[in-house]
């Protein structure tokens, strides 16, 4: 088994030397088949549909519409103290940020 | 000049890119046999994934006119990467992996994001409305079993008092399985590769009776062959970090005078844990994805952070 000492540098040149075997492979790939491209091939699949641009593009409310969902217990004990004073959310994270050092250094004791 | 061609030996040899790729196929293709027969068919030869892999690079490559071009582009080459990088962290053969370092723990854990980060970067340069719900269905995934992941890696870690694999291997040779000692962060984490790994039910980002394939659905030929190559690694290494953390890792034995390396013990241990999460996903209905996330957050957050506290007391 081979031992090196870990290194960022090491571990960084080793995601981009597998980029780069997968580039080559990709390379390889368009030696046995050269792409012959139309603009049927090149065309964004939607089911045989036309798609309008606004609609190849992400919709924010996908992501936000399970997390609203699973935390609307939450947020109803948690806006009334949400008062939009920016002292105030600061102080938050602070006492969060405090809570966490905690529980770390009880943890890595 | 050693290090470098022992470095690349176990780049692109053992433990790397050949003896993961080979062996993530050989896993995909027998989870697919027991799949088809669980259900009453004959399935696919196990070799097919070298098949399928095989025939995908010599497709044509068709990048769609309304992609952004590179990121389509660079995300199947990132995650594969990415997925040979890990392999070097994780102890195959000893507890020493090929690259060891202080903290690889938490190495191997952002190493094990970039793939599904590359996925949902392919969905969203797609401009494909599959692909794009996909990734953010994946980014919601990944919130929601992350947490899982980090905290059960931790109890590990906590438990044995080091963020180095190899301690936590050493230390399972001298005590029993971690598995034993934290049952439930050991259940934890079994839950959470399972939808690291996009398997049913929390095969939601890439539901095919939905979304066609997900972030995957404009990907083909060579690039399709290359993210396919990239998940057959993930899946090995994730069941062999769990293996390492949880069920002693490699362990050589001596059996009527025989040497047995301690990569076959890894091997088996391995590919139980792979068999386990196919009987998963054969007996269990996908689930919607604020179902995925309550279930994340409450029992399963729950069992691992319990486990947690009761390690740290």
């Amino acid at each position: 088994m081979v031992e090196l000492v870990w290194d960022p540098i090491v571990v960084t040149t080793a995601i981009l030397l597998g980029s780069l075997v997968a580039y080559i492979i990709l390379m390889i790939g368009h030696k046995i088949t050269k792409p012959r491209l139309t603009p049927e091939k090149l065309k964004t699949y939607a089911c045989g549909e036309e798609l309008k641009p606004e609609e190849t593009h992400m919709d924010s409310e996908q992501f936000f519409s399970p997390i609203r969902r699973i935390f609307r217990p939450f947020y109803r004990y948690i806006q009334p103290a949400h008062t939009g004073v920016l002292s105030t959310y600061l102080l938050w994270v602070v006492v969060g940020f405090i809570i966490i050092v905690i529980i770390i250094m009880l943890t890595v004791r | 000049m050693i290090e470098i061609l022992s470095f690349l030996l176990a780049y692109f040899i053992f433990p790397g890119l050949l003896f993961a790729s080979v062996l993530g196929l050989l896993f995909i293709g027998i989870d697919r046999k027991v799949t088809a027969h669980m259900q009453h068919r004959i399935g696919p030869p196990i070799w097919q994934e070298f098949l399928d892999f095989g025939k995908l690079l010599g497709k044509e490559d068709i990048t769609p006119a309304a992609a952004q071009g590179f990121v389509f582009t660079l995300a199947p080459l990132i995650a594969l990467g990415a997925a040979i990088t890990v392999m070097l962290l994780l102890p195959i053969n000893s507890a020493r992996p090929a690259l060891t370092s202080v903290a690889d723990l938490i190495i191997i854990i952002y190493l094990l994001n970039i793939p599904a980060i590359c996925v949902m970067l392919g969905g969203y340069s797609s401009a494909c409305p599959f692909g794009a719900v996909g990734a953010n269905r994946y980014v919601v995934q990944l919130f929601s079993y992350e947490l899982i992941f980090i905290v059960t890696v931790l109890t590990a870690a906590v438990k044995v008092g080091s963020l180095s694999i190899g301690d936590i291997i050493t230390y399972q040779a001298h005590n029993s399985w971690l598995a034993f000692k934290l049952p439930l962060a050991t259940a934890a984490i079994v839950v959470a590769a399972q939808a690291k790994l996009l398997r049913v039910p929390f095969d939601i980002p890439e539901a095919e009776s939905e979304i066609v394939h997900g972030p995957f659905t404009e990907y083909s030929g060579p690039k399709l062959g290359l993210m396919r190559l990239a998940y057959a690694i993930e899946l090995f290494a994730v069941a062999g970090l769990i293996t390492a953390l949880f069920f002693g890792g490699p362990v050589a034995h001596t059996i009527a005078g025989v040497q047995i390396p301690g990569v076959v013990s890894f091997l088996i241990k391995t590919f139980a844990i792979v068999l386990f999460t196919t009987n998963i996903r054969n007996i269990a209905a996908r689930l919607r994805i604020d179902q995925a996330m309550k279930f994340f957050w409450t029992i399963i957050a729950l069992i691992a952070i319990v486990n947690l506290i009761i390690v740290v007391l």
